[in-house]
């Protein structure tokens, strides 16, 4: 039965990644095998490099357990920032918990067959930190059967101490905003934005304190095996091949999570069914405001984006850190600056004013939202079908509602880097205006994607705005378009004109992109509406 | 005010709807019965436009859905088998996006919205996420919203299911209020003792065809409904 249920959910996981077009030639998940690699060459490339230089500097000190300690440190940090919120989603969010509780599985085989998938998906991403990790250690001559035998049990073990954790926080994360009555999604955001900024603190740590680690390496040997003694047991087991420290290792990952999941599986059914704080609201009459179509439309769309934290987190991630960004610049202008002065100084040519135009475009890249908002329609399409309602005008509110929460932030962030980084009317109109033009066509393409790409039988929200392939083409494609720009301008661009200009006419083929894509969308992109479900 | 024509809608292989063909006049209440997976929902879907059909032709109130699918959903109400709501909006929010929608007048859409939820008992409720309705209250929260712009037709699909006694009378008793103005009703359902009593006219689809049609008098003949159906059933197997 576990087994079952496990394929089920693994398969709704991937199902848009798997599924064939009815027109398509080739299967969805060669494209999206194609964003993976790309995603995981980038990651797996950084952990390279970090680690053929620990691996060294640990071997020269005499602490090579070190290495992997600290490969599991980082791994169980990034693992953990990461899951918690997919955990709370597929665990207690699931739109089929209830269906599932109705039929004869017990409640513990429905937990264990969810916490199956949640650990394939924590193995499948700690591949492309593994695989780098191990290949530096074997090329340095390190690899014996023993201990290669360790490091492949320590693959699948790694990620349960990180699921241990996961879990217990998504279990307190849900227990809590199950019992705020109001704000729920604004607690939810501002939480995962905590999360999110550790993310992003543990990742620059690592990078910041890169020379210390390497020069004071007997001093880090000694913090980690006093405060992270999981870590400590690992890094001995494999660098001595000691079976020992190894079976503690073991111990350490398997005791928690079994204690946990067992605990969680005794409770699972109470906590599915419990109330979700939710309590009758008194009603009291009155005249109600009367809003015109579009603003209802639109109204509609941000309801659902607020209601969502999910969607918030994934889907407009760059308007969070641009408000963040911008609220860092008016506090610490000149820290911020001054970072930015070295970046721009590093490359010749570049100014203050280019280098936030970049930035500012590939953080609203970031931005997917209306590559998901045909798809949150979900089982709930057929009232806007039913509605004297064109399709032209419903695509064009999901258009605003983008536009309001994705570009809406950037244009406040782009104006307050306009007041802090340009000099002059030139700049500040660079900063202000040509980032807005990408976002224009992002969000338009978004909107055509997911209208090719559509998933409409989701089970949590999780897997359109995270999981699917139109969120996944969506932020690779905005992305590209910027990198794409920058390759043009260094193979050709530099030659004939100044950043600046050179930035003015990436606008400009935004602006005429878009149009072309909005062009598609009256046409061909309403046609597709119309035929969903059919 | 619903003619449809040769209506025909095939899924891949499968022809869902084969040729049908059926009228509803003004002040009828039409019941269309069938086993499950005989095409009942997908005709209702098409006449609401909410599915795209391969041929024939559906007009209400003399438009066709094809060419004035706007003009058509205007003057018609769906309410689905199952009505899955926007479940992050509250039931008073629900309505008045739907009274925005069809640019129902403050006052009027005032006046309806309590006129119908106190009839269906879910005024107290309103205030309430739909999310956090039970399957009953979101049917009737669905009729609510299905007749706020005061519909030339409504098009139900298994309107009874998860109501309770009072609400399934006050619906029932709706149904006959609006075809006294000159509405028109089409539903499906399984229960054929409410067919019998409530409608004017019946239709029997079987494997996507219709099997019989016409007025339930004349359908029924000395027999009952149930008796009907079941050996149309059994004399197409």
């Amino acid at each position: 039965m576990i087994g079952t249920l496990y394929r089920l959910n693994l398969r709704a996981v991937f199902a848009s990644l798997l599924r064939r077009g009815r027109r398509a030639r080739w299967p969805r998940f060669v494209f999206a095998g194609l964003f993976v690699t790309y995603v995981a060459g980038s990651v797996a490339l950084a952990m390279l490099l970090l680690f053929s230089l620990l691996v060294v500097a640990f071997d020269a000190i005499g602490e090579l357990w070190l290495y992997w300690a600290l490969f599991a440190a980082i791994s169980f940090s990034l693992g953990v920032l990461g899951s918690v919120f997919v955990a709370a989603g597929h665990l207690f969010g699931a739109r089929d918990n209830e269906a599932l509780l109705a039929l004869p599985i017990r409640p513990g085989q429905i937990l264990a067959s969810r916490v199956l998938v949640l650990l394939t998906i924590e193995c499948a991403l700690s591949v492309p930190l593994f695989v780098p990790v191990a290949y530096v250690w074997l090329s340095a001559g390190h690899g014996t059967p023993v201990g290669v035998a360790m490091l492949l049990a320590g693959f699948v073990l790694l990620p349960v101490i990180t699921l241990s954790v996961s879990l217990l926080l998504a279990w307190v994360l849900s227990a809590v905003v199950a019992r705020v009555r109001r704000h729920r999604s604004l607690l939810t955001v501002v939480v995962a934005l905590v999360f999110l900024l550790g993310y992003v603190a543990v990742f620059t740590a690592v990078q910041r304190h890169l020379g210390d680690l390497i020069t004071s390496g007997a001093e880090v040997a000694a913090a980690v095996s006093r405060s992270m003694p999981p870590f400590h047991a690992f890094g001995v087991a494999v660098a001595d091949e000691d079976p020992g420290r190894f079976a503690l290792f073991v111990a350490w990952a398997v005791t928690p999570f079994v204690a946990l999941v067992g605990i969680l599986a005794s409770r699972y059914s109470r906590i599915l069914t419990a109330g979700r704080g939710t309590h009758r609201v008194a009603y009291h009459p009155r005249v109600p405001r009367r809003s015109g179509m579009t603003a209802a439309l639109v109204g509609r769309e941000l309801s659902q984006y607020w209601s969502r934290p999910m969607v918030v987190l994934n889907a407009t991630i760059g308007s969070l850190m641009s408000l963040i960004g911008a609220g860092a610049l008016v506090a610490r202008r000149d820290v911020v600056l001054g970072y930015s002065n070295r970046l721009a100084g590093a490359v010749p040519g570049l100014t203050i004013p280019v280098l936030v135009t970049v930035a500012i475009a590939l953080v609203g890249a970031t931005n997917t939202l209306s590559a998901s908002l045909v798809s949150l329609e979900g089982r709930t399409l057929w009232i806007a079908r039913s509605l004297p309602v064109s399709s032209s005008r419903i695509l064009r509110a999901k258009l605003l509602a983008h536009l309001a929460v994705s570009s809406g932030p950037c244009l406040l962030a782009s104006i307050v880097t306009a007041w802090a980084a340009a000099d002059d009317a030139a700049g500040w109109l660079l900063i202000v205006f040509v980032p807005q033009c990408f976002f224009l066509l992002t969000a338009l393409g978004g909107l055509a994607v997911n209208l090719s790409l559509p998933r409409l039988d989701w089970l949590s929200e999780v897997q359109v705005v995270k999981q699917s392939a139109s969120a996944l083409v969506a932020v690779f494609g905005g992305i590209g378009v910027v990198v794409g720009f920058g390759i043009v301008y260094l193979v050709v661009g530099r030659l004939l004109v100044t950043p600046e200009i050179y930035l003015w006419f990436c606008g400009l083929a935004c602006v005429l992109a878009a149009l072309a894509v909005a062009r598609h969308l009256h046409t061909r992109g309403v046609a597709r509406f119309e035929r969903l479900g059919s | 005010m619903l003619r449809i024509e040769n209506l025909t809608k095939t899924y891949g292989d499968k022809r869902a709807v084969d040729d049908l063909s059926l009228h509803v006049g003004p002040g009828e209440i039409y019941g269309f019965i069938g086993h499950n997976g005989a095409g009942k929902t997908t005709t209702i879907k098409s006449v609401c436009g909410i599915l795209q059909f391969d041929s024939g032709t559906i007009t209400i109130d003399g438009h066709d859905v094809r060419r004035e699918p706007l003009l058509c959903k205007a003057r018609t109400a769906y309410i689905p088998d199952n009505p899955d709501l926007y479940d992050f909006m509250t039931g008073i929010k629900y309505l008045n996006f739907i009274a925005d929608v069809f640019d129902i007048d403050a006052a009027l859409r005032n006046e309806r919205i309590h006129r119908y939820s106190d009839m269906l008992e879910l005024t107290a409720d309103l205030a309430g996420a739909i999310s956090s309705y039970s399957h009953g209250m979101k049917q009737k929260l669905a009729i609510i919203s299905a007749l706020i712009h005061e519909p030339r037709l409504l098009v139900l699909d298994e309107p009874f299911v998860g109501l309770d006694p009072k609400a399934s009378r006050a619906v029932k008793d709706l149904m006959r209020q609006k075809c006294d103005e000159g509405a028109a009703v089409f539903f499906s359902t399984h229960v054929l003792e409410v067919a019998e009593r409530l409608c004017d006219k019946v239709a029997i689809i079987k494997g996507g065809r219709l099997v019989a049609h016409g007025p339930t008098d004349e359908v029924r003949g000395d027999s009952s409904l149930e008796d009907v159906f079941l050996e149309l059933e059994s004399d197409q197997q």
